[in-house]
């Protein structure tokens, strides 16, 4: 990574104590130790999305910058996101429920064909299953402008061992500690 | 005088609650609804703008442990510090906090994928307080507080055992499907699990039908508070309608047997799909009541204002997302309670709004 976003990525998260980056041949991973990361960072005229993959012993939170954003000759302006859950599923299509992640506040319903995710993410298609979907706008190095709509459906499948410890050992507390009238 | 007062928070998307004075400023809150805009409890902001100190807030009931009909509980009770909690448990309480506990993790993927966030949240306030819960049931006086010459009290109508037998097996389900970290429950409305409370206020009475159903089985939803109900001693002359005013929450016998003539009646309305409640019930309760008022009118759903450009994107690429708004109605109903033939005072505030269909 260049030492240019290196030092962006740092300054944008100017009140996290360590940020640690690694590279993978698919995507940048930076761990931040607490859960507020901007979403939207600009680098080099580029904008920078983040998704939260998973919580580690760590570090709370897990962030990959989708790395055709950051090394594809291209740089989005203008762009809308939500987190969305799926509500209903009909042959054709779904609808979701929508949480403004652009500008948050109250929420929205859509409906989306089945056509409009990719045939990776068809398998993850179900009643509650979480996704996100961003619009907007992309100029290419040589000026071309692209609108675009991608649908990306979560891929976190499993609890780490920590996680179901933390739960099991909560729920365990409760049973012996809560009083019921 | 001695005023007793049921005020009821409508917000179209964003939960409901009720704020009841049981008398001597003995308050109850019953679920939670949000300003999403500025997540501020309207409960709490409704009691303060009346000058009500949150530490007379004796109980507030959960009547659903779903998110999307409790928004802010968890705010309004770390408030309201001597309030205890009560809210319908699974009889298998092990199941039921592990449960819990498991969709709670979810916050440390992503906050929004778990359920019971704001449910979990009041447990943990309620386990640091060293605090009691209780348990809401079937014919259950879940508050009694000595008002002058009365024992004013809120019982719990519902869930019934049967139901809450059935949701042992069906929390093995919901663990099943999705207790998955990626995966958020679906609201499951309406349903019979849900708590209706019937109110005993000096010489008046009132039920608040929170989302409760009409089941098929005898012993769950409606049929089994009408049958097997002991504890309604008198007919009530309000009656908060259940579920958004739906079909699937219309029980006839709960108008005939439990409730006076021309009762106020409330409905808060749901502006997701096709909105309730819809017209046909509107003038079937219209027929039972001329006193019928509702937190706001069911509106036309449009898109979410932004920027020029995505709204044209959007539209070239065939999406519309409808916005769900925010829209608050306030309707407060005051009586005194020790006067028998004493009548319900309504005030109708913000967008609430009193129903009068001509009737074919």
């Amino acid at each position: 990574m260049s030492n240019t976003i290196q030092n962006t990525v740092q300054s944008s998260y100017s009140n996290i104590d360590d940020i640690q980056f690694s590279t993978s041949d698919e995507q940048i991973f930076i761990k931040s130790p607490i859960d507020n990361v901007n979403d939207n960072i600009n680098v080099e005229g580029m904008s920078l999305t983040t998704t939260r993959i998973y919580s580690d012993d760590a570090f709370r939170n897990l962030y990959s910058l989708s790395k055709s954003n950051l090394y594809g000759m291209s740089y989005y302006k203008k762009t809308q996101k939500w987190i969305g859950h799926i509500t209903d599923i009909y042959v054709d299509s779904f609808k979701a429920k929508l949480t403004d992640l652009t500008s948050p506040g109250t929420y929205e319903i859509d409906e989306f064909d089945l056509e409009e995710i990719t045939d990776e993410d068809k398998p993850l298609l179900s009643l509650g299953a979480t996704f996100y979907w961003s619009v907007g706008y992309s100029t290419s190095e040589n000026g071309q402008v692209t609108k675009e709509s991608l649908i990306r459906f979560q891929r976190i499948v499993e609890f780490t061992d920590e996680d179901n410890s933390e739960a099991l050992d909560r729920a365990s507390h409760l049973i012996s500690t809560l009083k019921w009238e | 005088m001695n005023l007793a007062e049921i005020t009821l928070i409508g917000t179209g998307g964003y939960g409901e609650c009720v704020l009841i004075n049981l008398g001597n400023d003995n308050w109850i809150i019953v679920d939670s609804c949000i300003n999403p805009e500025i997540g501020v409890p309207q409960s709490t902001e409704y009691l303060e703008s009346i000058n009500v100190d949150l530490k007379n807030v004796k109980l507030i009931v959960c009547t659903h442990w779903h998110d999307d009909h409790i928004l802010g509980i968890s705010q309004a009770l770390e408030k309201c510090s001597q309030a205890k909690l009560s809210f319908s448990k699974a009889h298998d309480k092990q199941k039921f906090l592990y449960f819990l506990s498991f969709d709670y993790q979810k916050k440390n993927v992503e906050k929004i994928n778990s359920s019971t966030f704001e449910f979990n949240k009041c447990i943990d306030i309620i386990d640091e307080r060293n605090s009691s819960l209780i348990s809401a049931v079937e014919n259950k006086c879940i508050l009694n507080i000595p008002v002058g010459e009365f024992r004013n009290q809120i019982i719990s109508l519902s869930p019934s055992d049967y139901t809450m037998e059935k949701f042992d097996h069906e929390i093995s389900s919901l663990i099943t499907e999705y207790g998955q970290p990626n995966k958020k429950m679906p609201t499951d409305s309406p349903n019979a699990k849900s708590v209706a409370l019937f109110l005993k206020i000096g010489h008046h009475r009132a039920i608040l039908g929170a989302d409760l159903e009409v089941s098929l089985h005898p012993k769950e939803g409606w049929k089994n508070i009408v049958t097997n109900n002991n504890l309604i001693d008198k007919k009530s002359s309000l009656f908060k309608i259940p579920h958004h005013g739906s079909e699937n929450g219309f029980c006839g016998q709960v108008w005939d047997l439990l409730l006076e003539e021309q009762p106020i009646a409330k409905i808060t309305p749901w502006n997701r799909g096709n909105g309730l409640p819809q017209l046909g019930m509107l003038k079937k309760y219209s027929s039972l009541t001329d006193k019928l008022f509702m937190t706001a009118a069911v509106f036309g759903k449009q898109p979410k204002k932004r920027d020029k450009q995505i709204e044209k994107f959007l539209k070239k690429i065939g999406h519309n997302p409808e916005e769900v708004k925010f829209k608050k109605g306030v309707i407060t109903c005051k009586i005194d309670m020790d006067d028998p033939n004493a009548k319900w005072e309504v005030t109708l505030v913000e967008n609430s709004l009193k129903i009068e269909i001509e009737i074919d």
